[in-house]
């Protein structure tokens, strides 16, 4: 199966990825690749089979509506990141 | 014999008698790390200080008498499990020096039970990868023979064991990423029920396949290490209330009446000759052990693949979204807009097979593919779930190989995705039942001088891991495992 | 204009009043410095997971309830992908194809016309953070990240802006009166989007509709619908196609933009979130939450006034706050003086704060007499500060009145004797100068006289004389 640029460049924007010049033909590629092989899928009955979402056996795993663990302060939280007085810094162009 | 060759039995019974303390323990492991380590590149990230910290702490406990299995025992951390304060880097450039503001869960426990932790170990960028070459890092070796890989995911901590570089250590395994380097490198490496070790702190690959099992030299210490890492955690919606987590409970008690199956599917073409016989000769031994052993036949494993892909890159693809050089991590230069600054960020933090699956996981998602790709996926996984459950009313246990082939040299297979996916056929069915499964050491495969490593592996049904280690135990027992 | 009508459908986000946030136990309330409400979780670091609050599942089916919804046996949590600076995972936790309320509808009135509006679907979602823009640049706030949400949807049922206005008014009455949300538009607990197409009279199709979104009072998004329907019409008048967007409304102008979302852009990938498990409600939930629903507010009126007697103005402000109206009830089932009751309760500033049974203690204890009016308001000053027991602290205090008419004979005696210029001016016809008289009565029991008592011993022993 193929990829045409269209469908490559929403993927792009999509994922929020550049994709540089020389990485565009074998990208596509490879992706058109594994595509192929995850179409062996539509080979298989899967008529009024259950979708899998979740492998553990649970339901209703649900927390009461208390705290119960030890608050961080701001100063930890935002170690390791941009900030100015408490605000996550963004980049000037965002408004 | 040096204590770093001597496994977590061993050492224990020699703290305990004081005999050595854990700092000297700890001096001796960081040492041998010094020693090694250059060559091997297991470790990224070596926490010298944090290791003594937490060896006085573990002396404490050996005085106060409060020391368990693990008290004192140094061992290694892949290095996409959070440790407050100490760099966790997911191999990947993206995160960098980033340094958590908490510990995960498995963490905690290790705490807890007095371990002491060396430092972080290489792996494939976000553990995606069945060699550790997708390392934005560094290049990890594989320590039977250094111009070959040492798998991966988790590659780094089978090396580091292997290498005698910690007497344990732990792994998370998606598709095959604890199971396949403890293959490759020589090690016990375990895959234990989804939902039996927290998850919380776990830089998040597939969510629904992601689970932390210990990588160790011998069958009984990789028991003692679950035992100690598995826990119900409140901050894990996933997480398993307690079952009986007595994982060392039959190890010792003979095979007889268990009943393993071995799949003709795991035997067929694709895989190496030497690693089918190998394997089979394990079987024997098992046998002579006391278990029954029959062929059997699981059809459904031709389709385990391409459904694993498939649900893997998606949630891939919305997991590493918060990527995005706003609030930790790696933010590009030369930003003009929103926009670039994501793309950028992204294209320039990511390496080329994570921005490949991220790619392939937003095309399954998107508008007008879900439900021919997703939806069919997780309806393939269902039946998969359901032929492993057949076999399981047959059979106690099931036996195949690991990989279907031993390790390949660096640089070999790393330009060619498919072939390398096609790698995790064996071990892939595993996670899409969320099944316990541990790989073996059985033997060798003599290749251009080189002697690499294979193992087997052994798939029980949901937490099973105590018959797991039974029978892995009796095979070890016997003899002629590899080391 | 009266050639095309319009075909409205709002989206109304409602901040629930949980303790915690949803998937983590930060504080849920409003205010605070900017990312001091928050930790891991809520900020998405890397490794943190989800774990659902409780009382969000049943704040949410209450409100279903009261919105005539139907609740969802089974239900579950999906992720909506997309990436924005105030969305720390750049995914919302939220609710595709199984949400947990479907099928209800609202009864509106506008000017004497019935109409039943259609709701479509009530879902559980987390809020984003927000950003805060100053000369110095832009900055994010996570504090908000987390915070309980249901987005109300309903059916394109709405026509008018007076309809718009009327279905957002109820809603708001009904959500704050079954007690989940307090739905203040200006602190923003309460949002509405506005999706609108226009149609000629009679048709029954459905045409290219445009969100309006981000409109923060009811006179703006009145105003915006008219803008809108206006704009949609010129369009449509004048030949050109109208296309399916995202437009803002600009007050100033009074005039609707395109805020021009690029293509995909909408493409969410929504997929079930791993992270969650499904959540199962049994019939025993169901009428568990059932249990919690309230009359609706107009019926509680009605029985305020025809049953309990109270005044319409006294039942209305009783009603006005659904916390003072449920304490009110409750507390009413207990005395024999619903009016009086009523009267106490208002007086006071923080009346919620007081279980029913105190308020219904004090009440009888007036009704009947053993304490004053002005005993009230010091006991509940004394039981904020102690928490003691109202009948210890009439004792404390001193308040008990005074039932002993032999105490009060000798009493008002002593007053007579001690003020014979009083009781001069009395005499002398200046019926006032009782009032001094009373005033040293009352100094000498300290209040606890029953003044009509006294007054009427007074007098009886001034004729005397």
């Amino acid at each position: 199966m193929e990829l045409d640029a269209k469908t490559m460049e929403t993927l792009a924007w999509l994922s929020r990825l550049d994709i540089p010049q020389e990485e565009e033909a074998p990208l596509s590629a490879s992706i058109a690749e594994m595509l192929s092989f995850f179409q062996q899928l539509s080979a298989l009955d899967t008529a009024g089979v259950e979708p899998t979402a979740h492998i553990a056996p649970l339901e209703n795993v649900l927390r009461e509506d208390e705290p119960f663990s030890p608050r961080l302060d701001r100063d930890l939280l935002l170690s390791g990141t941009e900030s100015e007085d408490g605000l996550i810094t963004l980049p000037k162009v965002i408004g | 014999m040096k204590y770093s060759e001597m496994d977590i039995a061993a050492l224990s019974a020699l703290l305990q008698k004081r005999e050595v303390s854990a700092r000297e323990l700890a001096a001796d492991a960081l040492s041998a790390i010094a020693e090694t380590d250059g060559t091997i590149g297991a470790y990224l990230t070596v926490a010298e200080e944090e290791a003594y910290r937490q060896a006085d702490a573990a002396d404490e406990m050996l005085k106060s008498g409060t020391a368990g299995a693990l008290t004192g025992i140094p061992f290694a951390m892949k290095d996409n499990i959070c440790t407050k304060g100490v760099r966790t880097t997911c191999a990947s450039k993206m995160l960098g020096n980033w340094l958590p503001v908490y510990d995960a869960c498995v963490t905690e426990q290790l705490k807890k039970a007095g371990a002491v932790m060396l430092g972080k170990t290489n792996m494939d960028e976000f553990a995606m990868g069945s060699s550790s070459e997708n390392s934005a890092l560094g290049v990890t070796r594989n320590p039977a023979a250094p111009d070959y890989v040492p798998g991966g995911s988790s590659g780094g901590s089978a090396a580091a064991v292997a290498a005698n570089e910690c007497a344990f250590a732990i792994g998370s395994d998606t598709g095959g990423s604890i199971r396949q380097p403890a293959s490759f490198c020589g090690v016990v490496g375990m895959k234990p029920t989804y939902g039996t070790v927290s998850r919380y702190g776990l830089v998040a690959y597939a969510s629904s396949f992601d689970q932390i099992g210990p990588l160790t030299k011998t069958v009984a210490d990789n028991a003692k290490v679950l035992e100690a890492i598995s826990c119900h955690d409140r901050r894990d919606s996933t997480s398993l209330p307690q079952y009986d987590t007595n994982y060392s409970a039959l190890i010792g008690k003979d095979l007889s009446g268990m009943r393993i199956g071995m799949p003709k599917e795991y035997f067929g073409e694709g895989i190496h000759p030497q690693v089918a016989e190998l394997v089979k000769n394990a079987a024997k031994q098992l046998e002579q052990a006391g278990a029954v052993i029959e062929e059997c036949s699981l059809p459904a494993v031709s389709y385990a693949l391409p459904a694993y892909y498939v649900l893997c890159c998606a949630e891939a693809s919305s997991n590493l979204a918060r990527f995005d050089g706003i609030r930790y991590g790696f933010r590009a230069e030369g930003i003009e807009d929103l926009d670039q600054l994501y793309r950028k960020t992204r294209t320039q933090g990511f390496g080329r097979e994570v921005r490949r699956r991220i790619l392939l996981g937003n095309y399954v998602l998107s508008a007008g593919y879900y439900d021919a790709y997703y939806k069919k996926a997780q309806q393939a996984r269902t039946l998969l779930i359901r032929a492993f459950a057949e076999l399981f009313a047959k059979y106690d246990l099931l036996l195949t190989p690991v990989a279907p082939t031993p390790a390949y040299k660096i640089g070999e297979k790393s330009n060619d995705p498919m072939e390398m996916a096609l790698g995790d056929i064996c071990t892939v069915p595993v996670n899409l039942g969320g099944l316990p499964a541990i790989s073996v050491p059985c033997g060798k495969i003599a290749q251009d001088g080189a002697e690499l490593p294979v193992g087997f592996q052994l798939i029980g049904p949901a937490f099973s891991e105590a018959k797991i280690y039974q029978a892995a135990a009796a095979y070890e027992k016997s003899g002629i495992a590899a080391r | 204009m009266a050639k095309y009508e319009s075909v409205i459908g709002l989206e109304v986000h409602i901040e629930l009043r949980t303790k915690t946030k949803i998937f983590c136990d930060c504080p849920a309330d409003h205010g605070g410095d900017p990312n001091t409400r928050c930790c891991p979780v809520c900020m998405g670091m890397p490794g943190t997971l989800p774990v659902l609050n409780k009382r969000v599942v049943e704040f949410a089916a209450r409100a279903g309830m009261m919105l005539n919804c139907e609740i969802a046996h089974f239900s579950k949590m999906d992720r909506k992908n997309y990436f924005y600076p105030d969305l720390p995972k750049a995914y919302q936790i939220s609710q595709l194809d199984h949400p947990l309320c479907e099928h209800g509808y609202i009864d509106i009135n506008v000017n004497g016309e019935e109409k039943r509006i259609g709701i479509t679907r009530i879902h559980i979602e987390e809020d984003a953070g927000k950003l805060v823009h100053t000369d110095g640049g832009s900055g994010a706030d996570c504090n908000r990240c987390g915070v309980p949400l249901i987005e109300i949807v309903s059916e394109p049922d709405i026509r008018t802006a007076a309809q718009a206005k009327a279905y957002l008014e109820r809603l708001r009455e009904l959500i704050r009166w079954v007690g989940v949300s307090d739905c203040q538009m200006e602190t923003g607990s309460m949002r509405c989007d506005v999706n609108l197409s226009i149609r000629p009279v009679g048709d029954t199709n459905l045409y290219t509709r445009t969100e309006i979104k981000n409109l923060n009072s009811l006179k703006h998004i009145a105003a915006a619908i008219d803008a809108e329907k206006a704009r949609q019409i010129d369009e449509t008048e004048a030949g050109r196609a109208l296309v399916q967007e995202t437009r803002r409304y600009d007050p100033e102008k009074d005039k609707t933009y395109s805020m021009r979302v690029k293509e995909n852009a909408n493409d969410y990938r929504y997929f079930p979130d791993p992270d969650l498990v499904p959540i199962i409600l049994t019939d025993e939930d169901h009428a568990r939450f059932r249990a919690m629903i309230p009359d609706l507010p107009e019926e509680r009126l009605a029985k305020y006034v025809n049953e309990l007697k109270l005044p319409e103005a006294t039942a209305k402000s009783l009603c006005d706050e659904p916390a003072l109206a449920n304490l009110y009830s409750a507390a009413a089932e207990q005395v024999q003086q619903p009016k009086l009751l009523a009267n106490l309760m208002l007086a006071d500033a923080d009346a919620v704060q007081i279980p029913a049974e105190i308020w219904a203690e004090l009440t009888n204890l007036c009704a009947a007499n053993k304490i004053n009016r002005s005993a009230p308001a010091k006991l509940l000053e004394a039981y904020r500060e102690s928490g003691k027991d109202i009948p210890a602290l009439v004792q404390e205090l001193g308040l008990e009145q005074v039932q002993d008419t032999g105490l009060l004979n000798s009493i008002a005696d002593e007053v007579i004797a001690a003020n014979p210029k009083a009781v001069a001016d009395y005499k002398a016809g200046k019926e006032a100068a009782i009032k001094a008289l009373m005033g040293q009565v009352m100094k000498r029991t300290k209040g606890a006289a029953n003044p009509q008592e006294a007054t009427a011993l007074l007098k009886e022993k001034l004729a005397k004389l």
